[in-house]
């Protein structure tokens, strides 16, 4: 296991220093993690490496959520689901690079000084977001045939999105499902950790290992555990969200997506039509004001004292000095996203913005609870299109940013667990992902459906 | 911004604001950032941009109660009962300015 940890690692910092998808190589501790699984061949993940998004503490590793001002974070505790993943033997490499604190969905909006990742199947391409690192990671490490999975988070589509880009499994567990303890937060009623792999059975594995209620996160749990759906295809009912096909849609998406949705038909599936109107019309509002309003109040605490940049001066103030260290070291989109969240949440302003948005969620659960009294699955191209160009990214505005996540908002909103499935690649061979949603704790559902899906494909 | 955040009442409290500088400079205040004059103009045109595509929640015709999390979150604490924690040394791993055991922040007076 150390000799092929040895190989593993060089090969990793090979392919970082043409990707540029990992902030940290942890060497040490990947050696430690091998010797551990040297002992322990049996354990769950022993032969598999692990890599860690930037925003999950790894202790004595730096851990930054790919933001300058957190440089040199050194944490003294490990994440919950990293603790659980050495004592499962898993091997961790290192933390990969996204936006900085999740901000985006292109993974362009990594913090200063940090490089953006570049998607595998065309490096002129993003990754997506704010999980590329990891997507980028999974997809590498699969066509270099070396087990490895990446743990990923998602707050409004963080997972499926970078996994749908760069043609990987990206699954979203039920809100609470996975502790959060340990976790940089973004926001914390809608952030979710979760798992990236190349195969239905090794995303099982990964996020059974991770899962269980946990005294370090209150909001975690004590639910049954993860069992993968056995029923045989043609006793799904599948809803297509007729919202998700636009004309405004990609036609290769469409067409792709459409071929998954003939293959069912033919197979005995039944697939109807249904409707989340109201997810698809206030979703994104919705979603970016809680997201915006828990973001600003969560950086709050990221002043240069106790942890990262920490460069006081003699004589200057303390309300200078807090200033002057979060304005040289937040990036462009982290400013945006704490003046728009403090901005929503100033007096007179918070029932209007915040309260208003939370009751929004409150319609969108109720949307897709109607919905899963009736069919097991929800199905949905994961995004609008394949992979953009860098140069096509930088004509974007910042509310442009914010839409692409229409297909993904919804689930994320409701804390329903879903998956981004890869179903196919356009004309330029950029990978195309399709979107498997379930109800509140059937992670087995999205599972043993995608199964199916895996063998079709 | 327009009139159409209004049209439930909910948000009447909003008609007179107006997206300019000050209210920039005010919310850079209020998040303790300082921005450059170029900053400060590139976000009065973000805040246009951005507030008029979330006004359009103001005609949603959302339910009675807000949902503070996804799924059901019950009073969920541990037993009172002491434990493990980080010790003094632990605590100060990542503090550079550092002076007899204590963080040595900026000046306050």
């Amino acid at each position: 296991m150390i000799e092929l940890t040895n190989k593993v690692l060089k090969r990793l910092k090979e392919l970082n220093e043409e990707y540029s998808f990992m902030s940290v190589i942890s060497t040490d501790l990947a050696y430690e993690c091998a010797e551990f699984a040297t002992k322990n061949p049996n354990l769950p993940l022993s032969g598999y490496f692990v890599t860690i998004k930037d925003c999950v503490v790894v202790k004595d590793v730096e851990s930054t959520a790919s933001s300058r001002i957190l440089k040199g974070y050194r944490p003294v505790f490990d994440a919950t689901v990293v603790k659980k993943i050495k004592e499962a033997g898993g091997i961790i490499l290192g933390k990969t690079i996204q936006d900085e604190f999740g901000f985006g969905s292109f993974s362009t909006n990594v913090g200063l000084d940090y490089p953006t990742p570049k998607n595998p199947h065309n490096k002129d391409c993003a990754a997506g977001g704010s999980s590329g690192g990891s997507a980028v990671a999974t997809a590498l490490f699969a066509k270099e045939g070396i087990k490895h999975i990446s743990i990923a988070e998602s707050t409004g589509g963080s997972i499926e999105n970078p996994a749908s880009f760069c043609g990987v499994i990206g699954f979203c567990p039920t809100y609470g499902r996975v502790s959060r303890n340990g976790l940089i937060s973004y926001a914390n009623s809608l952030d979710k950790i979760g798992v990236m792999a190349p195969t239905v059975d090794e995303t099982a594995l990964g996020v059974s290992v991770i899962s269980g209620k946990d005294i370090g996160d209150s909001t975690s749990c004590d639910v049954a555990e993860i069992k993968v759906e056995e029923r045989a295809l043609n006793k799904y009912k599948v809803g297509i969200i007729k919202e998700s096909l636009t004309e405004d849609l990609n036609p290769e998406v469409r067409k792709a997506f459409d071929l998954v949705v003939e293959n069912l038909k033919s197979s005995g599936t039944v697939v109807e039509e249904v409707s989340l109107p109201f997810t698809f019309k206030y979703g994104i509002p919705a979603y970016y004001i809680l997201a915006m309003s828990e973001a600003s109040t969560n950086l709050s605490c990221l002043c240069g004292l106790r942890y990262g940049k920490q460069e006081v001066k003699k004589d200057e103030h303390f309300s200078e000095y807090f200033k002057r260290i979060r304005s040289q070291h937040f990036g462009k989109e982290a400013k945006r996203r704490i003046m728009l969240g403090t901005f929503a949440r100033m007096a007179g302003y918070r029932d209007a913005f915040y309260i208003r948005a939370a009751k929004a969620r409150t319609s969108v659960i109720e949307e897709y609870k109607k919905l899963f009294s009736n069919f097991d699955v929800l199905i949905s191209p994961t995004m609008p299109f394949t992979a953009p160009t860098f140069s096509d990214i930088s004509k974007l505005r910042a509310v442009d940013h914010y839409l692409a996540d229409i297909m993904t908002v919804g689930p994320n909103l409701a804390g329903v667990p879903h998956a981004s499935f890869p179903i196919g690649k356009d004309s330029v061979g950029m990978p195309i992902g399709m979107m498997v949603i379930a109800d509140h704790w059937k992670e087995g559902v999205v599972l043993g459906f995608s199964k199916h899906l895996e063998v079709m494909k | 911004m327009s009139q159409n955040l209004f049209k439930n009442g909910l948000c009447s409290i909003l008609m007179d604001i107006e997206i300019n500088e000050d209210l920039i400079k005010q919310v850079a205040r209020n998040s303790c950032l300082e921005l450059s004059k170029e900053e400060i103009a590139a976000f009065v045109n973000d805040f246009k941009d951005i507030l008029q595509h979330f006004e359009t929640l103001a005609e949603a015709p959302v339910a009675e109660s807000p949902s503070f999390h996804p799924v059901s979150v019950k009073d969920n604490y541990r037993e009172d009962e002491g434990g493990k924690c980080l010790t003094h040394e632990e605590a100060m791993q990542n503090v550079k300015e550092e002076s007899d055991g204590y963080i040595r922040g900026p000046k306050v007076i």
